[in-house]
């Protein structure tokens, strides 16, 4: 009798749990698709063209005609914000999907694979991760010449290298488990483990650091905007943006408050999204 | 009686370091058709690595395997994949040998899927392979974290038994569940080694389990195999110093 009444109450709470991290996961989508979609729309939402100079109205202060104020060539920065979401989230979110794929597919070939391909992948993503990264992606982006584009690809030379150690590190951890070898026995082709065994049992910390640097190279992009090697000044971009208004801080702080809020819920919303992810894919912490 | 199967001065060492540890020392003897042998000795003594030679799960420096009478230590992973319908094997940890992500029913599809069988049949009979193993439809939906460890075993052997294997291997199948558990395990193995006329490999550390159910038994000791016979020979008259230990430390 006892028994029953603990197993009931277990039930109910793995319910309780479980329905938590559903709402959870559902609010933070929708938030983030709520994000995707202003950056998507940015030209259609924007009340005033981001680009249109007018120097009268240069560092106006926020009011009902311009929610959040003017920067100091007096274009309307409620209008640089919206339009810089679509440069910046799309630009992280393409660099971050560019070096987990390239990263984790290179660490599960190497951590499958092993022998000396393997040992000499990880020689030389040792020499990537020896090297400062910015100081290495300045020179990439200095030879490729400015752009966004090459900001990106310039990051992402530097980048994978951490997928690559984490997704090896899975792969040797997970690759001695009996039911890899049970799949193997099964007669299944390395292919199939691989992706039906293999990647969906190492996707949870992949998940999880892919999210957290979204921020991170969304950082790691503006500085290099700030340098001149990323977005280019008229582009609206909430790095650039940031660096411009950095000398007024003291003067009008509108000017980097507002792309500094903006990086700010991008970064909060897009963690929150990845922890809950995690959460949600792990079924044994729905117990 | 034909040999299912047969191992051949089978040899294999792994380097720690710069000494080598020779797992298993050449050890041949076959197992014939219907037959449960069991292979019994201290952790360490090769019985597991004995078990991933013969799956080639890992590969052997030295020796022969003949399964049926057809070598298979040098076959490549192609002609393997036919080895595995005839082969298959029981793992110690139940949970560990199920992909957490996956449903039992799933699992248990999965090499009559690899075998070219539809979806649909591989699910009937992957239904039909859990209650011959005991277990109710519905565990066909869950996850290996929501059963027991005894259930999860069944589902283990539901899953090894699904191809008809004609030889089973079991390493310490029984060893992480409780006694009871334990001789209900057992005693399936038992009935499904009788009706489909398949050969078994027990490995184990447990006599009194080992005299309950094997027809012979080999003593491992340091790679090598130091004594052989029928549980009652060697219960009651061991030839070899560690044999005689090994009856006496049983509790």
């Amino acid at each position: 009798m006892e028994m029953r009444l603990e197993k009931s109450i277990t039930v109910r709470k793995s319910k309780l749990h479980k329905d938590q991290t559903t709402i959870k996961l559902y609010v933070f989508s929708a938030l983030v698709v709520v994000l995707l979609l202003i950056a998507v729309f940015a030209s259609q939402l924007v009340p005033y063209d981001p680009y249109q100079q007018d120097l009268g109205k240069a560092l106006l202060a926020p009011d009902s005609n311009h929610l959040l104020g003017t920067d100091r060539y007096g274009r309307d920065l409620l209008s640089r914000v919206i339009m810089g979401a679509q440069s910046t989230i799309f630009s992280s979110l393409l660099l971050v999907a560019i070096i987990s794929v390239i990263g984790t597919s290179i660490g599960v070939f190497c951590g499958y694979k092993g022998g000396k391909i393997d040992s000499i992948i990880m020689r030389i993503s040792d020499v990537f991760l020896a090297f400062p990264g910015m100081v290495f992606a300045i020179a990439v982006a200095g030879v490729l010449g400015g752009g966004i584009m090459n900001a990106v690809v310039a990051l992402a030379c530097i980048s994978w290298p951490k997928f690559a150690r984490l997704a090896r590190g899975q792969v040797l951890s997970i690759k001695n488990m009996p039911y890899i070898s049970a799949a193997k026995l099964s007669g299944s082709k390395p292919a199939k483990i691989i992706f039906k065994h293999l990647l969906p049992n190492m996707m949870g910390p992949i998940l999880v650091t892919a999210t957290l640097d979204i921020g991170t190279m969304m950082m790691e992009l503006a500085g290099l905007s700030f340098l001149g090697l990323g977005a280019m000044p008229p582009i609206a971009e909430w790095g650039s943006m940031m660096s411009n208004g950095r000398s007024m801080l003291q003067t009008s702080p509108w000017v980097i408050l507002a792309p500094g809020c903006a990086i700010f819920i991008t970064v909060m919303l897009f963690n929150l999204l990845g922890d809950t992810v995690r959460d949600v894919l792990d079924p044994q912490t729905k117990k | 009686m034909s040999a299912v199967l047969e191992v051949r001065n089978l040899k294999k060492a792994y380097q720690k370091g710069k000494t080598e540890i020779v797992a298993v020392d050449g050890i041949s003897f076959e197992i014939n058709k219907g037959e449960c042998l069991g292979l019994v000795g201290e952790s360490g003594c090769g019985k597991s690595t004995t078990a991933k030679l013969i799956t080639r799960l890992t590969a052997a420096d030295e020796g022969e395997i003949f399964l049926n009478g057809k070598e298979i230590t040098h076959v490549n992973t192609k002609e393997l994949r036919d080895v595995y319908k005839d082969i298959q094997m029981i793992f110690q940890m139940p949970l560990d040998s199920f992909n957490p992500r996956i449903r039992l029913g799933e699992s248990v599809m999965e090499s009559m899927i690899n075998q070219g069988m539809k979806r649909r049949q591989a699910k009937a009979r992957a239904q039909e392979c859990l209650a011959n193993c005991g277990l109710s439809s519905d565990f066909a939906d869950r996850y290996p974290h929501q059963v027991s460890g005894g259930e999860c075993q069944r589902a283990s052997i539901a899953r090894a038994i699904a191809n008809k294997p004609s030889l089973l291997i079991c390493d310490e199948a029984t060893s992480a569940l409780d006694v009871t558990i334990q001789s209900q395990i057992l005693k399936l193995l038992g009935q499904f080694q009788q009706k489909m006329g398949m050969s078994c490999l027990l490995i184990c550390h447990d006599l009194a389990l080992v005299q309950e159910v094997c027809d012979r038994v080999m003593v491992m000791f340091n790679g090598r195999i130091v004594e052989e016979g029928t549980p009652d020979e060697i219960i009651m008259n061991p030839r070899e110093e560690y044999t005689k230990r090994l009856i006496d430390s049983v509790l």
